[in-house]
């Protein structure tokens, strides 16, 4: 199909390949479809592109490329959703993808969301986006860690 | 900020519509059970962190906000940190050249040179094989 998006343009995908996130993102609880590609121009980088809402394009980036040990956190609440035994983490890489929202704002260093990583189940493609029940992380996360030390 | 002392089965009240009973207090959390009109929304404090975060993330990129991501992400990558995360998403299509991603004058174009598809995690597994999408015509 021919995806009509605000920043790409028209896109041809294959909407068998969409995500979906069966309760949408807080905030977003109507946009259910998303389309993940990775940008040609920003290696790494992964936009998940709305197939509900044209404008609507979240950037991210694979959260262990931003914290190499990171561990997924599920509420037996979102394994549900994703279909997978509660009390149970997941293998980042072969069962689910991870991936942080990245937060550009003028004038501000990006930040990434890693309180509240999109989950998505690799099998499926169903997909969560999982506020972690601990404070180990947080949503205004520096990109590079060392960062918060050196500035 | 108004701090009330609760043993588990008594409750407080806020107003005169909302009801909050303390469940059971365990070591290091407690359950709460919450009474209130519909129209009174209940949510984690995580969850409106999360949908403010989220609101701000969807605001569109400027290009300039955009080349300070593409600045830092080779940081990511180099130095015998290859994001071992990059290879997770299976199958990843790759995007057109974004029109708002212009390379900073004078700035080497390595830092935002295109990146083939991720082809091992393809390889193991194939769920999530996204047909390139294409530019359409217009």
């Amino acid at each position: 199909m021919i995806l009509s998006t605000t920043r790409f343009g028209a896109l041809s995908v294959d909407e068998t390949q969409s995500i979906e996130f069966p309760e949408g993102l807080p905030g977003f609880e109507d946009c259910r479809r998303f389309i993940p590609f990775e940008h040609a121009d920003c290696a790494g980088l992964i936009s998940l592109q709305s197939m509900d809402r044209p404008d609507l394009c979240f950037l991210t980036l694979p959260v262990r490329s931003l914290r190499p040990d990171y561990c997924l956190l599920l509420t037996p609440e979102d394994s549900e959703l994703l279909g997978l035994p509660a009390g149970r983490t997941p293998r980042i890489g072969t069962e689910v993808a991870a991936m942080a929202i990245v937060c550009l704002r003028e004038g501000q260093p990006p930040t990434a969301n890693l309180l509240s990583p999109i989950v998505v189940r690799v099998a499926t493609g169903r997909a969560v986006q999982a506020i972690r029940p601990d404070n180990r992380y947080g949503c205004r996360e520096p990109l590079v860690p060392e960062e918060a030390a050196c500035s | 900020m108004l701090v009330i002392r609760r043993h588990e089965g008594q409750t407080v009240l806020v107003g005169d519509d909302v009801e909050i009973l303390i469940i059971e207090c365990g070591g290091r959390r407690v359950k709460l059970g919450f009474r209130a009109p519909r129209q009174v929304a209940v949510t984690r404090g995580e969850v409106k962190l999360t949908r403010e975060q989220n609101l701000a993330a969807s605001q569109p990129v400027s290009p300039a906000a955009l080349r300070e991501v593409g600045r830092r992400l080779p940081a990511l990558g180099a130095g015998g940190r290859k994001a071992p995360g990059a290879a997770e998403i299976a199958g990843l299509a790759t995007a057109p050249a974004d029109p708002w991603a212009v390379p900073a004058p004078g700035s080497s174009s390595g830092a935002l040179d295109p990146k083939p598809v991720v082809a091992a995690a393809q390889a193991a597994a194939p769920r999530h094989g996204i047909s390139p999408p294409g530019v359409g015509k217009p």
